[in-house]
């Protein structure tokens, strides 16, 4: 349903039935649809959403409400024309406010986008050391990076005026910006001496419907890159990427072809990648590392492959995901980022104790927060839930303003799905949402667990939500899923059918594929996808699982104990595997070997130290 | 010369169809042998009120108005931007808006003519009373809710809108007169009068009922009266709340809590 909220007045509504609620439970009246916006008269933030409810409406207007109340207070604290006492009570109802409602992230954001004024008094700061700590640390981080905020708001000021001649829409595309927290995201870049190019390029993708956006934030964030680009003598023109030569020459040549020459050969990797051409993707990659190593520092190369590796655990490809995250360890053994990318690839491939060592390196680095991270999501593979939540948890409340402490808090929302705690788990992911309403990730995880708890229609809905905020491939794969589940085949073949062509290798897609085909009787269609899934996704055991259970559809049962039997020594920690070949045995009626099985499986997640 | 609303409710036709519907008013009313309630309540008018209703944080925002820290990361990253861009869930009403005050509403400010300081409560819990003084030659009144009053003349977009339906500040009272006269019958008693000026619902589905104030351009804190509203519950509000007080005291507008 689509309703209209404003968290500065505290009230919301539904545009059909127009009908007014407000925060402070003020009876709900029922308006003519030509009356509604008298009622959001002077509100300037006034905006439409889309909910499943009007409760969830109520939630998203209150967590607007704590935002825009935290920023005011906040603001009225560095007012030096206000009493002592008056302040200390606003920076009071601040620390109630991100305790209560998580505003930090907020406030970050919004202060990031302008220098304070010179009438800012923070000479009223250290009284809130024992009192507001959460306010202060907000605070000392703006005050740290006033230098940093003024050149950003500068840049971003002038660029805006260049590009928008209208000033309605200048403003609009501001708050757009500062809503995304783009600003803060360039100040946290400079301060921390990290690429912006991925946050660049993010940002172009979220904003591409909008005309002169691009324009916009490549021009507003050139002079940031350029200290981080090939920066040598000039060089002759190149087209192909395929000669190394030619592109070795690209990357002397001016700034601007270099970067499209990185840009065709990231293309061209990609290109590969869906193909699974491992070799020829290696090839290019290999080219790009010498071509960077003409000019670039290590630690740029280390960020290339970084951002390689990444790329490829997106495309499916798990081997050269580990691979490239490995070679950039080794070309940026310094950046705790590189060792981050390595942990999840281990961690993807269930290859624990390797993990464990990136992650040591990652937090010797200062990355404590996605080593945390990274130490529960392998608690949560290995079936221990209650302990990852505690560590999930933790390492939250300790980094409350770290931007990626939305990951984190996702994975204690995960947790809660894998114990079957879903409305709970719902729970929190609808106050994440509030929170952070542009993540598609925490929409899309808000969407699986309507699915879990049988709710299609609103598990569809919120993953269309996700993919207006984000990469189209988790939410697709999930709305084919709840299609299916809801046996809906056609509307799910056709969504799979879709990511497929996208991400070839993506092995949610296939295996998603390959059980409609399940459901329909199709069978062979069937094992064809999961044998390709599989092939495709060497390290993942959940295609191995469809691939058996089709096997056993098939009564093929020796085939499918074979394999099975291979997949557990393959994957020692999965538990399903284990669970499956146990029943496996035992449909077979060997009882003693299925009980043997079971112990087993009993055996292997006994708890380990980790 | 002048503001556009103004000078478009001064329109020589617009002034002879109001003097028009208020000798029929009269008629009316003699008529009704009710004539001295009608004088009565047109004298009662002359000294209404506009009085518009905004909810805590928009009226916050209006008394910090000029305090560079709410300007600096308040006003300007919440422009309204984006709510006038995104706004088709209020397309009725602005487009109504537009055909009766054509390319120039955007810049008008609406609130109620009122003879008890409470305005329409639901739109907003703070009723602010604007200083006369410092609106009457940019204001103007308007017959009713322009989307209703399309609807009730079959003004359709592009038609030019009936005359003698709007009138100066200097005027209202005339006005609401011709609006109100067969409201008024010789029973009706002063205290009654505030009621027949603005109707409120007394449905959930049925309509308000009110004589539309248009002031043209910015209100600037310093137009403040008075302000009428209710003590909020929770803590940060409450000290806006606090805050707004002082404010208003600075200002040298008054204010009751209820």
């Amino acid at each position: 349903m689509e309703v209209v909220i404003s968290g500065q007045a505290g009230i919301y509504a539904s545009v059909k039935p127009p009908v007014l609620y407000s925060l402070d439970n003020r009876e709900a009246i029922s308006l003519k649809t030509h009356n509604l916006g008298l009622a959001f008269q002077g509100c300037n933030d006034a905006k439409r959403v889309q909910v499943d409810t009007i409760d969830q409406a109520r939630e998203v207007c209150e967590a607007s409400w704590a935002n825009d109340r935290s920023l005011r207070c906040i603001l009225m604290f560095l007012d030096s024309s206000e009493v002592a006492d008056d302040r200390l009570e606003f920076a009071e109802c601040v620390e109630e406010l991100i305790s209560d409602f998580s505003t930090g992230a907020f406030l970050l954001n919004q202060l990031s986008c302008s220098p304070l004024p010179p009438s800012a008094d923070l000479g009223m700061l250290d009284r809130l050391q024992e009192s507001c700590p959460q306010t202060l640390a907000v605070l000392h981080q703006i005050v740290r990076d006033q230098p940093i905020i003024e050149g950003v708001s500068e840049a971003l000021q002038s660029k805006l005026k260049e590009v928008f001649e209208d000033g309605r829409q200048r403003s609009s595309f501001f708050e757009l910006l500062v809503d995304v927290g783009a600003s803060r995201g360039l100040v946290d870049a400079i301060r921390d001496n990290s690429n912006i190019d991925m946050l660049v390029m993010r940002w172009i993708g979220q904003f591409r419907h909008i005309e002169g956006a691009r324009r916009l934030i490549e021009s507003w964030t050139a002079g940031m890159r350029s200290k981080k680009r090939i920066n040598v003598p000039s060089a002759p023109d190149t087209e192909e990427f395929e000669d190394f030569e030619s592109s070795r020459q690209a990357a002397a040549g001016s700034g601007r072809r270099a970067f499209e020459q990185a840009m065709k050969q990231q293309a061209a990797i990609v290109s590969k990648l869906k193909s699974r051409d491992l070799d020829g993707a290696r090839r290019f990659v290999d080219d790009l590392i010498a071509t960077q190593k003409v000019s670039s520092s290590p630690e740029h190369i280390g960020k290339s492959l970084s951002n390689l590796s990444h790329e490829a655990k997106e495309l499916g490809v798990p081997e050269l995901h580990i691979e490239w995250a490995e070679e950039a360890v080794k070309a940026n053994p310094s950046d705790p980022i590189t060792f981050s990318h390595l942990s999840d690839a281990l961690i993807s491939a269930f290859r624990f104790n390797e993990a464990f060592a990136a992650i040591e390196s990652m937090e010797s680095l200062g990355a404590s927060l996605a080593a945390a991270s990274a130490r529960a999501r392998i608690l949560r593979m290995t079936g221990r839930f209650e302990e990852a939540r505690v560590v999930y948890l933790a390492a939250a409340q300790s980094n409350p303003f770290d931007p990626t402490v939305t990951y984190v808090l996702q994975g204690a929302a995960e947790v809660l799905r894998d114990m079957s705690r879903y409305e709970e788990s719902l729970s929190e992911y609808t106050k994440l949402t509030e929170t952070y309403p542009l993540e598609g990730s925490i929409w899309a995880g808000r969407a699986s667990v309507l699915m879990d708890l049988g709710r299609f229609d609103e598990a569809i809905s919120t993953f269309r939500i996700s993919e207006t905020h984000g990469s189209a491939r988790v939410p697709k794969n999930g709305r084919a899923t709840a299609y299916k589940r809801r046996g809906e085949l056609t509307k799910a073949l056709k969504l799979y059918d879709e990511v497929v062509r996208e991400f070839p290798n993506d092995p949610v897609a296939l295996c998603g594929r390959a059980e409609v085909y399940r459901d329909q009787g199709n069978l062979d269609a069937a094992l064809i996808d999961f044998r390709i899934a599989v092939e495709r996704s060497p390290f993942t055991p959940t295609p191995i699982m469809g691939l058996v259970e089709t096997l056993i559809d098939l009564r093929r049962f020796n085939e499918a104990i074979d394999l099975i039997n291979k997949a557990v020594q393959q994957f020692p920690l999965h538990a399903g595997l284990a669970s499956l070949r146990a029943g496996l045995l035992s449909r077979q009626s060997k009882f003693e070997d299925a009980l043997a099985a079971y112990d087993d499986l009993i055996g292997q997640f006994a708890p380990i130290e980790v | 010369v002048g503001f556009p609303n103004v000078r478009r409710a001064d329109r020589p036709e617009e002034v002879k169809q109001l003097e028009v519907r208020l000798a029929v008013a009269y008629q009316a009313a003699e008529a009704k042998k009710s004539t001295d309630q009608l004088k009565a309540f047109q004298t009662a008018v002359e000294t209404s009120e506009a009085v518009m209703n905004r909810s805590l944080g928009a009226l916050h925002s209006w008394v910090s108005e000029g305090g560079p820290l709410l300007v600096t990361f308040h006003s300007q990253v919440r422009s309204g931007a984006r709510l006038f861009l995104d706004n088709q869930w209020d397309e009725q009403r602005t487009s109504a808006e537009n055909t009766i005050s054509p390319g120039y509403y955007e810049n008008l400010n609406l609130s109620a003519l009122c003879l008890d300081r409470q305005g329409m409560q639901h739109y907003g819990p703070y009723s602010v009373t604007l200083k006369t003084s410092l609106i009457a030659l940019r204001t103007s009144v308007f017959e009713e809710n322009p989307f209703l009053f399309n609807r009730r003349h079959t003004v359709i977009s592009g038609d030019r809108c009936p005359p003698g339906f709007r009138a100066s500040w200097q005027n209202r009272a005339s006005l609401a007169a011709c609006k109100l006269g067969s409201k008024i019958n010789q029973n009706t008693t002063n205290g009654e009068f505030p009621g027949i000026l603005l109707h409120k619902a007394a449905t959930l589905t049925s309509e308000d009922d009110f004589v539309e104030v248009h002031t043209y351009g910015p209100l600037h804190q310093r137009t403040i009266q008075h302000v009428r509203g209710p003590i909020p519950r929770k803590r940060s509000d409450r000290a806006l709340w606090n805050q707004i007080k002082r404010r208003l005291k600075v200002l040298g507008a008054s204010r009751d809590e209820v």
